[in-house]
């Protein structure tokens, strides 16, 4: 599926756009990385100059992260080699990583609560003496710090530090250890747009020191406004490396989404119009356009309008205005409105980390709402337990598996009762023998993989986790159903059978909204999509006026 | 399936489920006969009284069954909240205030009939034990402190609380030693047989009984488990996680409230200092060594019960020091955990397969109450 998309294609390898004929600090050739069956990185080449801000752009899973994963020593790479200043090095380890130059700033910081920044800098790093006298140290730190700009105060605890300062700590770190290379991985996923302009500010006198800059980002606005180049990966292979100068958000967009859309889709919202129990005239109306519109999207580059498309008649469930906080506290989901019809199949887009969980949480009843209100035909849910959410037909897929979907150690039985346990039981305990007789009628039903239904769940794969979860889902015959990344790391079979089950729900009334990363299948499933950006639908788009390239803009934060 | 593989799969699990007790038994047999040696005593002699002491003759059966009662209420003090991922350290305390509400109520309604007093009795001692360990539960549910740390704390103010009733309130001023007067004739456990064996060991199978029926088969019992195998998960699908966390720890406390009640009115007779022993320890080994499993408790607990009633006889005929015994038992959980460890490490070695996230609550959790709940989620017929 990858091809070259838009203007620029991929370039020879050994190319070097940037102008500037010194020879680069840092050279990545030919890495290779895979994950069992998965091509995580599939010779990426990857060179940094001197005195750059070099931008690391991708989706997810095209292979930024791990590629810096592999410059870090986090990941043996499978194949290729690493040259700092132009010779070879082998790094195994961070601390091989630390000593050729190379500082990474994580999204998650290892930092120590109860120490200064001083402690906190230097831990790791002290001498080999036993005692060791801070002062200068702290000296040390205190001019990098007024120098770059960072204003940290050495002798601040770090725990009593807000986010942003914390993130500049990790800066301080790797300035300390004397890197060459500083590699920030979103760096700007929790900060302020004021401390996001301040660390841009310091990250450009940074380079102006004479060190580089990688910044691992998504938001193509961030990288117009913070670097000097900027390679697009793609799928786990380089897409291109272009200049600043020589680019614009539209194409690094275009760049980032790709020639994606293979359109079997116009099929699939004629079937679901076709096969639905009550044909609203709003499906019909889109099946009707669906099968005219025949024509590649990418050619006919339909303006999207906001709220495009009649409103569903039959008005289902309403979301007005809901808020919610992320587990840190701050607010990640703001004033969310959405109506949505029976039957309707509604994808949300988006880059990870833009409100996705805490919404998907907030409109099942996981997570409290801090504002707004929920109906679902008329009854209002917002602030009720979870469980009652459930008994009014709310059924939650949710992203991460493992954490929230399963009892890893309890038997698929056990796994098939969560939630709806209560309707299994007779004389107040769980009839344990009609569980089974369920259970296994649901492995042969969903084609679970897996010795019996005594078996623990942990123990499958996660294809298998996957159809045990939508097993358990569909199963209660939900009236909302919400899935987030339900085919992540599913094979294709598993994959196309989750999508024959949200159509069959759909076309029996059941509402779905579809959270996905994956924009082919949000373009394959829905008949509406809204599109997420830090918290927000920043618009919704009929199916039929989609165009992938304006999707991947509105995801990015380049026009909203 | 076939019905015929599911049966293989069932007795093949049984029989790797019992090989690391069997091992870790041995072993730590193996390991104190060899401490037992260097001492310069014989092993063997030491062991045999340690193990037939309690079949050898009636009176030892009956002292091994008397035993049994608080061991096994005492190890579902713990293993229950521990099945929803809480740890009950605070059994010495919920027992001791168990014991002081049933000597309190045989004390002050000392004339009421049998029928009336003794239910009363050990109602009381259960409550009792609730409340106690209800004020752990509602300090972790309401202002989050660990429950480790309220409920040992506990264990120290029902000390003192303990010593002023016994020196100040109801003192039995001839006994030399804090202790109240004996309760009423009513308010004592009858017997059965001779030597007398009183049937707070029928209340306590009893108690087993049902509770491992609830905790297998009940809603409740389900949620409860669902919590401590992985309580996100839990709360996505609409348990309420909070009040599972908090009814398990009361329900742990008031099984060591029901304990003291017993060892008031079957044993003692009255509340007095060190009426606690060390069942608060061993509660806990054999919670561990049950891994967490009710229906397993009574098993473990009649084990160590054989080895505590040896452990004196043993002092008597090989000169061994009775504190052995605690050694053994200690050895015994030890070599259980350390067979998990080598348990997980070969499977991983085995087959290599993504590590699970967990909390660290959810990691020590599943250390203990592992490998049993796989089967346990599910009622074995």
């Amino acid at each position: 599926m990858v091809s070259n998309a838009a203007a620029a294609g991929p370039d020879p390898a050994a190319a070097l756009r940037p102008a500037g004929g010194q020879s680069p600090v840092l050279r990545m050739i030919d890495i290779r990385k895979s994950f069992g069956t998965v091509r995580a990185l599939d010779g990426v080449d990857f060179d940094v100059e001197a005195r750059q801000v070099h931008g690391l752009l991708g989706g997810n899973g095209a292979g930024k992260t791990t590629l810096m994963n592999v410059l870090y020593g986090l990941y043996a790479a499978d194949d290729g080699r690493i040259e700092i200043d132009g010779a070879r090095v082998s790094i195994r380890s961070p601390r091989d990583a630390i000593a050729a130059g190379i500082g990474m700033v994580h999204q998650s910081f290892l930092q120590v609560d109860t120490f200064t920044v001083t402690e906190n800098v230097v831990l790791g790093a002290a001498s080999g003496s036993f005692r060791t006298n801070l002062a200068p140290a702290g000296r040390t730190i205190a001019e990098l710090s007024d120098h770059f700009g960072l204003a940290v105060d050495p002798t601040a605890v770090v725990g009593d530090l807000p986010v942003g300062v914390r993130q500049r700590v990790e800066i301080l770190k790797a300035l300390y250890r004397k890197a060459k290379v500083l590699v920030l991985d979103e760096p700007t996923t929790n900060l302020t747009p004021q401390e996001v302009d301040a660390l841009f500010g310091s990250l450009r006198t940074i380079v102006d020191e004479g060190m580089s800059v990688i910044l691992i980002t998504h938001k193509i606005r961030e990288t117009m406004a913070a670097c000097d180049v900027m390679t697009v990966m793609r799928d786990g292979r380089r897409v291109t490396t272009v200049c600043r100068e020589d680019t614009s958000p539209d194409e690094l967009a275009a760049l980032m989404v790709g020639d994606t859309v293979e359109l079997e889709d116009d099929e699939t919202v004629m079937a679901a119009a076709m096969g639905a129990a009550d044909v609203t005239r709003t499906a019909m109306h889109t099946a009707m356009h669906a099968a005219m519109h025949t024509a590649p999207p990418a050619v006919t580059h339909a303006v999207p309008h906001r709220e495009a498309g009649p409103a569903p008649r039959t008005s289902h469930i309403r979301i007005e205005n809901v808020s919610a906080s992320n587990d840190a506290g701050a607010l990640a989901v703001h004033d969310v409105s959405l109506e949505l019809g029976r039957g309707e199949i509604h994808g949300i887009s988006g880059v990870a980390g833009n409100g996705q969980t805490e919404l998907a949480e907030a409109i099942t009843g996981v997570r409290p709402m801090s504002a707004g209100s929920m109906t679902l035909d008329g009854t209002h849910l917002a602030g009720r337990a979870t469980v009652e959410w459930l008994e009014a037909g709310v059924v939650y897929v949710p992203e991460d598996r493992q954490r929230d979907g399963i009892l890893p150690s309890a038997s698929i039985a056990a796994n098939l009762l969560l939630g709806g346990h209560r309707r299994f039981t007779r004389f107040g305990l769980i009839d344990w023998s009609r569980a089974r007789a369920m259970a296994t009628d649901v492995i042969s039903e969903y084609s679970i993989r897996a010795p019996g239904f005594g078996a623990a769940a942990g123990q499958m794969s996660g294809g298998n986790i996957q159809r045990m979860i939508l097993a358990r889902a569909f199963r209660r015959q939900p009236r909302l159903l919400l899935l987030h990344n339900p085919t992540r790391g599913l094979d294709l079979a598993s994959t196309q059978f989750v999508y024959e089950q949200v159509r069959r729900a759909a076309a029996g009334g059941c509402t779905v909204v579809l959270i996905s990363e994956d924009l082919d299948e949000i373009l394959a499933l829905s008949q509406r999509i809204s599109i997420i950006y830090s918290g927000r639908l920043v618009s919704t788009i009929d199916r039929n006026n989609a165009d992938p390239y304006q999707l991947g803009r509105l995801m990015t934060g380049v026009s909203v | 399936m076939t019905s015929g593989a599911a049966i293989r799969y069932r007795t093949g699990s049984a029989l790797r489920a019992l090989a690391p007790y069997l091992a870790a038994i041995v072993a730590a047999f193996v390991v104190a006969g060899v401490v037992i040696a260097m001492l310069g005593h014989d092993p063997f002699v030491a062991f045999r009284s340690v193990l037939t002491t309690s079949f050898a003759t009636s009176f030892g059966l009956v002292e091994t069954f008397t035993k049994w009662v608080p061991l096994t209420l005492m190890a579902l003090a713990f293993a229950i909240p521990l099945g929803a991922g809480r740890f009950n350290i605070g059994g010495e305390g919920q027992l001791i205030l168990g014991a002081t509400a049933a000597t309190a109520i045989g004390i002050t309604l000392s004339g009421l009939p049998m029928p009336l007093l003794l239910p009363l009795g050990l109602i009381a001692g259960v409550l009792g034990g609730g409340v106690w360990a209800g004020i752990a539960a509602w300090l972790m549910s309401r202002f989050h402190i660990n429950e480790i740390l309220s409920t040992v704390l506990l264990n120290f103010v029902s000390f003192q609380l303990l010593d002023y009733i016994a020196s100040q309130v109801w003192p039995d001023v001839g006994a030399g030693f804090p202790a109240t007067v004996k309760v009423g004739a009513g308010a004592m456990l009858p017997t059965v047989g001779r030597p007398a064996l009183h049937i707070g060991v029928f209340i306590t199978a009893a108690v087993v009984v049902i509770g491992a029926i609830l905790m297998r088969r009940s809603a409740p019992g389900f949620e409860l488990r669902a919590v401590g195998i992985n309580e996100r998960a839990a709360k996505v699908h609409g348990i309420r996680t909070a009040r599972i966390a908090v009814g398990a720890v009361i329900v742990g406390g008031m099984a060591a409230g029901l304990a003291g009640a017993i060892e008031v009115a079957g044993v003692h007779g009255n509340l007095l200092e060190g009426i606690q022993s060390n069942y608060l320890l061993l509660g806990i080994i054999i919670g561990l060594i049950a891994r967490g499993s009710v229906a397993l408790v009574p098993f473990v607990a009649f084990g160590i019960s054989i080895l505590e009633i040896g452990a004196s006889a043993m002092q008597r005929t090989a000169q061994v020091p009775a504190e052995l015994v605690l050694i053994v038992e200690g050895l015994i959980l030890l070599f259980l955990l350390l067979s998990d460890v080598l348990a997980t490490r070969w499977q991983r070695s085995g087959r290599k397969r993504p590590p699970r996230p967990a909390t660290a609550r959810q990691a020590t959790g599943r250390a203990h109450a592992g490998p049993d709940s796989i089967t346990a989620m599910e009622a074995q017929p």
